[in-house]
């Protein structure tokens, strides 16, 4: 393996890599064998990122083919993927069907903030689904499958601009360190040092908590939420980049290339990048997933979108909780979406996984 | 008028004799198999906070008043169940024609917790204290609010605070034990409704000099509380203080065997704090607690199938929309005002989010007070006629946008569900082509500094009556240029002034009626709705007359042994 | 081992130097400035002059956030807005709950999850297999406050068997000496009022438990998998050691040894999980006091409890690195 060799620790456990990922981030801290502070999170990560090194078998195909075939055969995959094609179907109709279209005008859809049942909620009681409403109402009367459809968008957008913002900043820091690392001699690697040192600190806290206290700052917004489920996911990025890029600058084409005098730069961005994206979009997946559980908690917490007009199952099912006792329906339609499509990332996030690393696959 | 008041007053007394009566006898009558009133019996009170310390002079929250209500007595206080105000401490009260000179006949016989005894010298004392307190974190206003909204000041008050005025309190004489004579400067609409709460009660000398009561020191946010506060309260009421703990959020009371009135059946009280107010309905439920304040109105039909006691007051509170003219110069054109108060469809909004018996305010005086005028201008729910008043104001679709403020995670007893209110009336205005920005913050600090600062276009607030009378409303609104209405009227100020200084009550409720009908001309804000509050106790609690001002004792209270 | 350690607690000093800058910064982005945050908006102009002056907000940068880090070092994070009582108080009355919840919840996670895993991987394919794996991934997949209140709602309201609200029965009469309530009720010999409070945590300690149970579980099963491929099993079958003498020293207790090792890192689930799930119990612990904190923008609460969870992440993992290289000297040669 062609890890590099002053961030593998000696001591890692054989075993540790094949411990669970989908917990990797989400609520959880990830347990890791112990090494220097702020590395235990860190190491599992970097598994990750030597992947992207590994050498193709023997039978000379691509990483990627192989991992294609892979995925193909994984049931794993395959209920993941699915999951996450309903939800982005959903996530792209959904908004253009509330309210329907006219030619769909039969279908029982409304606009997601039309107070259509108004007249038929009092407090306490919340009329069930019925055959124009098959989700039934909300406390205001306003059709919860519609808003269900259209709170797909939102559900997504979150999940997908906080894992971009997660993505870009934490490639850019990762990057800047693996490249400085890979390339830069004594003032590179002094850099690439602390910037880690940091990264680690952010690594050690539990994402949640970092979400949380970077909302706090931010104030109530659907857009502050985004940037903070995303700063919360930065750190695993920055590292997982930086991983990936030093693993890839010690392979033999690097060499190859700079011996034949390519220029450094368009080494790292010609081909050390390139090379280095399988992993991250593992990383990306799985960090949908969080992001939608996290968005959910911080409404929970009082941090969400404060605009409950515009739906977000997050939100939905944090408003849910005053009504519980007269329709849990209405906790549990968000509740069961958001799991049904987390565990979609989260089921395709580790089959890439294991896909990739040949130390899963026995 | 003093001969009304005793008339009142001993009325009441009869009234509340025939009360405990009746409900004695239904007691027996329905009682028989049931094991009956357990008199060893604890009743769990749920909270929804935690009471800042056992001393009501310092209060101004509800759960603290709710405590302190147990322990002490007040001079004057609420006949349980309704707004009049019967003798409490002092069984009857008289003033002199100028409504300066007010004179208190002391019940007898009463001692306090710690067996000093009951007397004008107590009466004065307290009232001494109230207006002796040193300048510095005692008379800020977050810690001697309801005193300051009574006398206005201090016998000393602390420099550099305009706020301050020469305080209407003069003196207090006791003439013989049982009299206690209080002289104020000038008649004033809060005496002696003001009295009734806890705020007034009045406290054991003995106790309130050996444990320091007045030595609170620290900043008003983070006060450091004297012993008695702490450790020490020491009243009449009807419980004895036992235990405070802070970890378990825990307040303990004990009946007090020496009571004056009807001693309590009930031998402990605690009152504990459970801020979530899902918390509190399952608590209830699951048999933790036996009752609690303020349930959603969304619980109320579960909790009554569950069998649960709900009861709900009387409403003597107004939500209301405000207008803050200045923040926005639309405001300033009354058809803008008008359009909006059109636009609101206030009867949709009660019928699906406030409890049954909530009713759409016309004006800014619940009618459950005298002073309410059954004839003011009204605005009913007519989008139409809102888009017209705005096109002739100037606006055509889209042009007019407002602030619209509203509070998170908050709920009040005029306003259960403030979320929902909101986007109910985000849509309504929406409807008519007003462009809403919605602003949504925090209760405290955010949104209460922000609204009554006048940043808000729109917003939302309301009030719970303090004592029973008009001007506790519209004078709180109305009587003064206030930045969060945003408009001076000086003339009208002064007619409001004039109204809350008239000794005479029957002028007094016909001026006020006047200025209600001249406020919903002029239209400061859209008057929303009166909501029932509830209390809510387990099904074998009962004797706690629900209070329209949230005034429960709960000596009454029967659990019966199940 | 004591140079190791001295070592690792000289590299503390500018993690922590690190970590306070972080605060100080963050402190300085709140909305209003730190005299708003730190007030709130009733703040008086004297009072608010009062801590401009406290906070040296007219002085430079510099001297500013040597003035934070003394505030820091003697534990002064201001006072509750809400309670209006020092912060660090309020932290020490409630810190013993939460200690409590976690406890139990990672008694509950690793009662439930070594055993699991340990089956799982024994039967690897099988239906207990699947359902461990699958069962950990929904777990993950669900956020834990819903988790909590169907919890609630089921074993507390349905089937009414265990207590849903608060940490005792109210008005139970109980001594707390350190308001550890379970410990309490044991050093006072009030058995009735620790099992009163044992009761209590049993709903929100599942709950707080349900991501740790899931890591745990899956380590497990990875670890043990591994082990048992290992040659020195393969050669102990060979030797003809009794498969029980095999699973008990060989395969259990080095499999075990990541999942101990790694235990300590959960406190992170532990303390997320306490954020969300203390107020659906209604637990008075930190994780309430916080979720309250947020709703009334309590910002000296909310810089304590980060100030907090900062400190006590940079202490567990020294004291996961110190008691790893008792257990694994090859640590200490880095």
């Amino acid at each position: 393996m062609t890890a590099e060799p002053t961030q593998q620790d000696p001591t890692q456990h054989p075993t540790q890599d094949a411990v669970d990922s989908g917990a990797s981030r989400g609520l959880s801290t990830q347990p890791r064998p112990p090494g220097p502070f702020g590395q235990r999170r860190a190491e599992r990560i970097d598994r990750l990122a030597e992947l992207a090194a590994t050498p193709p078998d023997e039978r000379g195909e691509s990483l990627t083919r192989e991992t294609f075939k892979r995925l193909r055969r994984s049931p794993m995959a395959i209920a993941g993927s699915v999951v996450i094609a309903i939800f982005v179907v959903i996530a792209l109709v959904g908004p253009l069907l509330t309210p329907p279209p006219a030619w769909l005008s039969f279908l029982p859809l409304y606009g997601p903030t039309a107070e259509v049942g108004l007249d038929q909620i009092r407090p306490g009681h919340i009329p069930g689904n019925s055959a124009d409403h098959w989700f039934g109402l909300d406390h205001l009367g306003r059709d919860v499958l519609s808003r269900m459809l259209f709170g797909a968008r939102t559900t997504l957008l979150v999940g997908v601009v906080a894992t971009m913002i997660g993505f870009t900043v934490g490639a850019a820091i990762g990057g800047l360190a693996g490249a400085a690392n890979a390339l830069g001699g004594r003032v590179g690697r002094w850099l690439d040092t602390t910037l880690m040192r940091g990264i680690d600190m952010l690594l050690a806290m539990p994402p949640l908590l970092l979400a949380f206290s970077v909302a706090a700052v931010l104030g109530r917004s659907l857009l502050a939420v985004m940037i903070a489920v995303g700063v919360a996911a930065v750190p695993f990025f920055a590292r997982l980049l930086r991983g990936s890029m030093i693993a890839q600058a010690h392979r033999d084409y690097v060499l190859a290339a700079s011996s034949l005098g390519v220029r450094r730069p368009q080494i790292v961005l010609g081909h050390v990048l390139p090379n280095s994206l399988a992993p991250v979009i593992v990383q990306a997946t799985l960090t949908l997933a969080t992001a939608i559980i996290e968005a959910a908690g911080l409404s929970f917490l009082g941090l969400g979108n404060p605009d409950s007009r515009t739906p977000e199952w997050g939100t939905m099912l944090a408003q849910a909780q005053n009504q519980l006792s007269v329709r849990p329906e209405l906790a549990i339609y968000p509740a069961v979406a958001i799991i049904i499509t987390a565990l979609g990332f989260t089921l395709l996030g580790e089959a890439m996984r294991e896909a990739l690393d040949p130390k899963l696959r026995r | 008028m003093r001969v009304t008041r005793r008339a009142a007053a001993a009325a009441t007394a009869a009234a509340m004799l025939l009360l405990t009566a009746c409900a004695e006898s239904e007691r027996g009558d329905g009682g028989d198999d049931d094991a009956g009133a357990d008199t060893n019996a604890t009743l769990v009170f749920g909270t929804e906070g935690e009471i800042k310390s056992l001393d009501p002079t310092w209060a101004s929250d509800g759960v603290t008043m709710r405590v302190a209500r147990q322990i002490f007595d007040t001079l004057v206080m609420l006949e349980p169940g309704t707004v009049n105000i019967v003798g409490g401490l002092a069984e009857s009260w008289e003033s002199d024609e100028t409504g300066t000179v007010w004179t208190f006949h002391l019940r007898e016989g009463v001692t306090f917790h710690d067996g000093t005894e009951f007397n004008a010298e107590a009466v004065c004392f307290n009232f001494d204290r109230w207006h002796n307190l040193p300048p510095g974190v005692a008379q800020n206003p977050d810690m001697t609010y309801y005193w300051q909204v009574f006398s206005g000041g201090f016998a000393n008050n602390e420099e550099g605070r305009d706020d301050l005025r020469e305080p209407n309190y003069v003196s207090c004489e006791a003439p013989d034990p049982l009299t206690a004579v209080i002289t104020l400067d000038h008649p004033s609409a809060t005496m002696p409704g003001l009295l009734v709460l806890p705020c007034f009660a009045i406290h054991s000398p003995t106790a309130l000099q050996e444990y320091d009561a007045d030595a609170v020191s620290g900043e008003a946010d983070a006060p450091e509380w004297p012993p008695y506060a702490t450790e020490h309260p020491t009243g009449t009421g009807p419980f004895k203080f036992e235990s405070w703990d802070q970890a378990a959020q825990e307040v303990t009371l004990v009946r007090n065997d020496d009571f004056w009135g009807e001693p309590a059946t009930i031998s402990r009280l605690v009152f504990r704090a459970i801020p979530d107010e899902n918390a509190r309905r399952q608590a209830l439920s699951a048999g933790e607690i036996h009752g609690y304040d303020f349930p959603s109105p969304a619980d109320w039909e579960a909790l009554e199938a569950d069998g649960m006691n709900l009861e709900p007051r009387d409403p003597v509170n107004l939500l209301y929309v405000a207008f803050t003219q200045e923040s926005n110069p639309a405001l300033e054109d009354l058809r803008v005002r008008q359009a909006i108060a059109h636009a609101l469809d206030r009867q949709g909004m009660v019928d699906a989010v406030m409890p049954e018996g909530a009713e759409v305010a016309t004006q800014f005086t619940p009618p459950l007070l005298d002073g309410w005028s059954p004839d003011v201008p009204t605005y009913d729910y007519d989008p139409d006629r809102a888009r017209q008043l705005l096109a002739d104001a100037g606006y055509e679709e889209g042009e007019l946008e407002l602030d619209f403020y509203s509070p998170t995670d908050v709920t009040r007893p005029y306003m259960p569900n403030p979320q929902a209110i909101f986007d109910l009336f985000v849509s309504d205005l929406e409807e008519v082509g007003i462009v809403v920005n919605q602003v949504q913050e925090p209760w405290t600090p955010e949104y209460l500094s922000h609204v009554q600062n006048g940043e808000a276009d729109l917003h939302f607030l309301g009030w719970t009556a303090d004592y029973p009378d008009a001007y506790n409303f519209i004078g709180t609104w109305f009587a003064g240029y206030s930045p969060q209405w945003g408009f001076r009227d000086d003339e009208f100020f002064e007619r409001m002034a004039e109204a809350e200084s008239e000794p005479d009550q029957a002028t007094r409720y016909s001026l006020y009626e006047q200025l209600n009908a001249e406020i919903m001309e002029f239209l400061p804000g859209v008057p929303i709705s009166h909501t029932p509050p509830a209390i809510v106790f387990a099904p074998n609690v009962t004797g706690v007359p629900a209070s329209p001002l949230a005034d429960e004792r709960f000596n009454t209270a029967q659990v019966a042994s199940s | 081992m004591a140079r190791f350690i001295v070592r690792r607690l000289l590299q503390l000093i500018p993690t922590l130097f690190g970590l306070s800058i972080l605060l100080f910064v963050w402190l300085r982005a709140l909305p209003g400035g730190p005299e708003t945050a730190l007030l709130g908006e009733r703040g008086t102009p004297e009072a608010r002059a009062a801590i401009r002056e406290q906070l040296g907000l007219d002085q430079p940068i510099y001297i500013q956030y040597i003035r934070y880090l003394r505030q820091l070092l003697e534990l002064d994070f201001g006072t509750s807005t809400q309670t209006r009582r020092p912060v660090l108080e309020e932290f020490l009355t409630r810190f013993p709950g939460t200690l409590e919840l976690a406890v139990v919840a990672m008694v509950i996670a690793i009662a439930a999850g070594i055993p699991l895993g340990y089956l799982a991987a024994r039967r690897r394919g099988g239906m207990l297999d699947s359902l461990v794996v699958g069962g950990s991934m929904i777990g993950i997949a669900t956020p834990v406050f819903f988790l909590a209140f169907v919890l609630k709602w089921i074993f507390g309201q349905n089937l009414g068997w265990l207590p849903t609200i608060g940490r005792q029965t109210p008005g139970i009469n109980a001594t707390h000496v350190t308001n550890l309530f379970v410990l309490d009720g044991i050093l006072t010999r009030e058995w009735d009022a620790a099992w009163d409070a044992l009761v209590h945590l049993i709903l929100p300690g599942v709950a707080v438990a349900s991501i740790p149970f899931a890591v745990i579980v899956r380590m497990t099963r990875a670890s043990v998998l591994e082990v048992l491929g290992e040659d020195y099993v393969r050669t102990a079958e060979a030797k003809g050691l009794t498969t029980r003498v095999i699973r008990g020293r060989h395969v259990l207790r080095n499999a075990l040894l990541p999942v101990v090792t790694a235990i300590g890192l959960l406190a992170g689930a532990l303390l997320s999980g306490a954020v969300l799930t203390e107020t659906v119990f209604a637990f008075n612990g930190i994780g309430r006091f916080v979720y309250d904190a947020i709703r009334n923008a309590d910002y000296p609460v909310l810089m304590g409890f980060i100030s907090f969870i900062a400190f006590t992440f940079v202490m567990i993992n020294l004291l996961v690195d110190i008691s790893y290289s008792i257990i694994d000297p090859r640590v200490r040669v880095r």
